[in-house]
């Protein structure tokens, strides 16, 4: 062999093997550099990928926080339910489990295999269901179908206050009323579970990575409303509606010193049926209306208040009066008189009170107007609550002064008038309405929902006469039909028609009417006030016959309930108080005649307005 | 020559011609110690000793995740119970929530025979009560303390 073949060979072995070594190294490097890429630049990418593979998050549905009312009684509450979903592309028998899950779910068959014939990976088959059922549906096993929890809404009183409720829908969103209002303190804070699983089966891993975050509780919001109050509310409210044969009505019972709304009552008729039932919305804080003669209250207030007059004070009232060419009449003829403040406000003269509100003027009656509530909001902070309508002062044009004193001139929302009408219970202080007291977080910390502070609005001695006035217009005057035996009752009655929906009052012969009574009791020390609001009354539309009764019976059911005790003796048949003596065993009635003395301290333990434990 | 040399046995070579002197290469052979068995045995011990030790933490590792599964087990049982008492406890609580409504109270009543009184009657106190004056001639002795006394023994009908 020569040695230049054997050279050249071992020259191209040489060259293999280093390009051998070469390709090696550029391999480790590769190699080293794709480990480096996996570990330290994209590994969280990595962790992440692998995570998703093995672990499982689910979330926890936080409770929605119950509604209740001053007593602790639940109005609104979430239960424990189940939602029944499939993941269609895991079906594996879309026939059989339609067959197995249609009876269960109350839905038709063909919807099930429409569900699953679907493309999605998530469709709901039921959702909310009870346990029992939910129970059965997991003892089915059917591939693809699962089930999770996600808690209801139930109302266990029934329709009981649903206006002021309201809804939520079925996600669990308020919708309306308190639940609207306050959704963003009963919706609670959702947990959630992470857990390691298999990749087959996708069941737990006992030791592997578990992380439980738990959900929050929504807070729960303790109303004013007393649950018992309101129930006999709607009963009351829901006879005398179908007694006068009214559109429907509304009806609003509160405290007055404190401004707490203990039942809140809003009714309509059903047009085809004839029954009265809940209406859709709470109309005595959403639904304005022309007050009629309640709104003389300011007009006279005003009077007394800027020292135009005194409750004696002789103002001569003839029966019809022209302002800017518009003629206002009273409602019955009489002639030319000399009648007082106080008659002017006790038998609702329009006359009498239009020469009160001109003597006035237009600035201090709406700074009046202004002072009492109207044209603003009640405090209630109630979704959709109205302001009503009271028109700046400049734009008050011609009669417009005659329409705003008599109340035909203004829009004003039942709780409007409550709370103006509460001004001369309160001895003259405006105390806005409250509706919810407080509510209580998960962990039972009470938190006090914060509230407008009251404000003076007329002098105390103002307030007295006024309220003595109101007091006459239940003893003698238009209001006689509300009073309360065994009570001193003050109040004022208001008809005014019914704005139609072409905007107008109608002609006369077509007219519609809106009722009204507000007034409060016992009148020296008032412990609850009342409006009644009744929509087109068909047999008497006058406030003092179709709205002052349904008042009477509610605010005596409200004495009782408040543990309000009377300030006379109770009349029976002779006319007679009755007292009971112990001195002339066995305990026998026994009739005097004598003043009853009857201290309310000891009496009454409860004040009202503050929460009793039962 | 060392000792071992000198007991080999002697080599018959045929004679050569010497053409120059051998040099010396092999190194001088001597008599190496046998190894000790003490340290080889000890070598086996704690090579032993390490096996045995691996393999009882191998077990104390298995039996401790055996436990621990065995923990998580029962934890899920109790979280499983935790959540059945929660969910009995909601359904009661909607249970009473239903029998406390007024509308379930009016129902009972109604079932129980019971009625709205048509009248109301006040049982007020009595001024002139003479088991009252008798009792305590101190409250006797202001008209005024025994009037607004309506929970003193005696004054009023229960």
């Amino acid at each position: 062999m020569s040695p230049a073949p054997r050279s050249g060979l071992a020259r191209s072995r040489r060259r293999r093997l280093w390009g051998l070594l070469l390709a090696l190294c550029l391999l480790f490097v590769g190699v080293v550099a794709r480990v480096a890429d996996l570990q330290m630049v994209t590994q969280e990418r990595y962790i992440a990928y692998g995570q998703a593979q093995r672990v499982r998050s689910e979330v926890l549905p936080a409770s929605r926080g119950s509604v209740l009312d001053r007593y602790g009684t639940e109005l609104v509450l979430s239960v424990p339910a189940t939602t029944v979903w499939a993941d269609p592309q895991r079906v594996t028998d879309p026939a059989t489990a339609a067959s197995a899950l249609a009876p269960l779910l109350d839905v038709d068959e063909p919807w099930l295999r429409d569900r699953f014939s679907r493309t999605t990976r998530f469709e709901y088959l039921g959702r909310q269901i009870d346990e029992d059922t939910a129970t059965q549906i997991a003892t089915l096993g059917l591939d693809g179908v699962h089930l999770r929890a996600e808690p209801t809404r139930v109302h266990p009183s029934g329709g009981l206050a649903r206006t002021v409720l309201g809804s939520a829908d079925i996600d669990g969103h308020g919708v309306s009323g308190i639940e609207l209002q306050f959704d963003e303190l009963l919706t609670g804070t959702p947990g959630q579970v992470m857990f390691e699983r298999s990749l087959n089966g996708g069941v737990a891993i006992p030791v592997g990575e578990h992380q439980v975050e738990p959900p929050e509780r929504g807070h729960d919001v303790l109303l004013t409303v007393d649950a018992s109050l309101q129930h006999l509310a709607e009963e009351v409210l829901a006879e005398w509606v179908d007694e006068v044969g009214a559109e429907g009505a509304s009806m609003i019972v509160s405290v007055p010193g404190t401004g707490e709304v203990l039942a809140m009552v809003n009714l309509d008729t059903d047009s085809a049926t004839g029954e009265v039932g809940p209406a859709g919305y709470n109309q005595g804080v959403v639904d304005t209306f022309a007050p009629g003669s309640v709104l003389k209250l300011v007009t006279v207030a005003a009077s007394l208040e800027e020292g135009y007059s005194s409750p004696l004070r002789q103002v001569q009232v003839p029966d019809q009066i022209e302002v800017a060419g518009s003629l206002f009449n009273d409602h019955t003829p009489h002639p030319t008189e000399d009648w007082s403040v106080s008659r002017i406000l006790v038998d609702s003269s329009n006359v009498g009170t239009i020469k009160l509100g001109q003597e006035l003027g237009p600035e201090t009656l709406h700074h009046y107007l202004e002072s009492f509530g109207f044209g603003g909001p009640t405090g209630l902070g109630f979704p959709g609550e109205s302001s009503g309508l009271l028109r700046p002062v400049d734009d008050w044009h011609g009669s417009d002064i005659g329409g705003v004193v008599i109340g035909t001139g203004v829009s004003v929302t039942a709780a409007q008038v409550l709370a103006a009408y509460n001004v001369v219970a309160n001895d003259g202080v405006y105390v806005p309405l409250r509706l919810v007291d407080a509510h209580v977080d998960g962990a039972g910390v009470r938190h006090q929902v914060p509230h407008v502070e009251p404000r003076r609005v007329v002098s105390e001695r103002t307030s007295g006469q006024l309220s003595a006035m109101l007091s006459e217009v239940v003893s003698d005057g238009t209001g006689g039909r509300a009073s309360v035996p065994g009570y001193d009752v003050a109040g004022k009655t208001g008809t005014a028609w019914k704005r139609l929906e072409d905007g107008s009052f109608g002609e006369e012969g077509n007219r519609q009417y809106m009722a009204t009574f507000v007034g409060f009791a016992p009148a020296a020390d008032p412990r609850v006030s009342v409006i009644v609001v009744v929509d087109q009354p068909r047999l008497n539309y006058s406030g003092g016959a179709a709205a002052a009764p349904a008042f009477s019976r509610v605010t005596e059911h409200a004495l009782r309930l408040l543990d309000v005790p009377p300030h006379r003796g109770t009349d029976d048949d002779d006319g007679e108080p009755i007292l009971v003596s112990v001195s002339n065993p066995p305990a026998e009635h026994t009739r005097v005649r004598a003043p009853v003395v009857i201290d309310p301290d000891a009496g009454d333990t409860a004040l009202a307005g503050e929460p009793r434990d039962r | 020559m060392s000792p071992l040399t000198a007991l080999a046995p002697a080599r018959r070579t045929a004679p050569r011609p010497r053409t120059e002197p051998r040099p010396e290469t092999r190194p001088p052979l001597r008599l190496v110690e046998p190894p000790e068995r003490r340290s080889r045995l000890r070598f086996g011990v704690v090579g032993t000793v390490l096996a045995l030790t691996m393999a009882i933490g191998i077990f104390a590792l298995a039996a401790a995740h055996t436990l621990v599964v065995q923990a998580q087990f029962e934890l899920d049982r109790v979280d499983q119970r935790v959540a059945e008492r929660q969910g009995d406890l909601e359904a009661l609580r909607l249970e009473v929530a239903r029998l406390e409504s007024p509308a379930a109270i009016t129902a009972a009543a109604g079932e129980l025979g019971l009625v709205t009184p048509p009248d109301r009657v006040h049982l007020e106190p009595v001024l002139s009560s003479p088991v009252a004056a008798d009792t305590d001639a101190a409250n006797a002795s202001s008209d005024e303390h025994a009037a607004s006394a309506g929970s003193r023994p005696g004054s009023t009908a229960r």
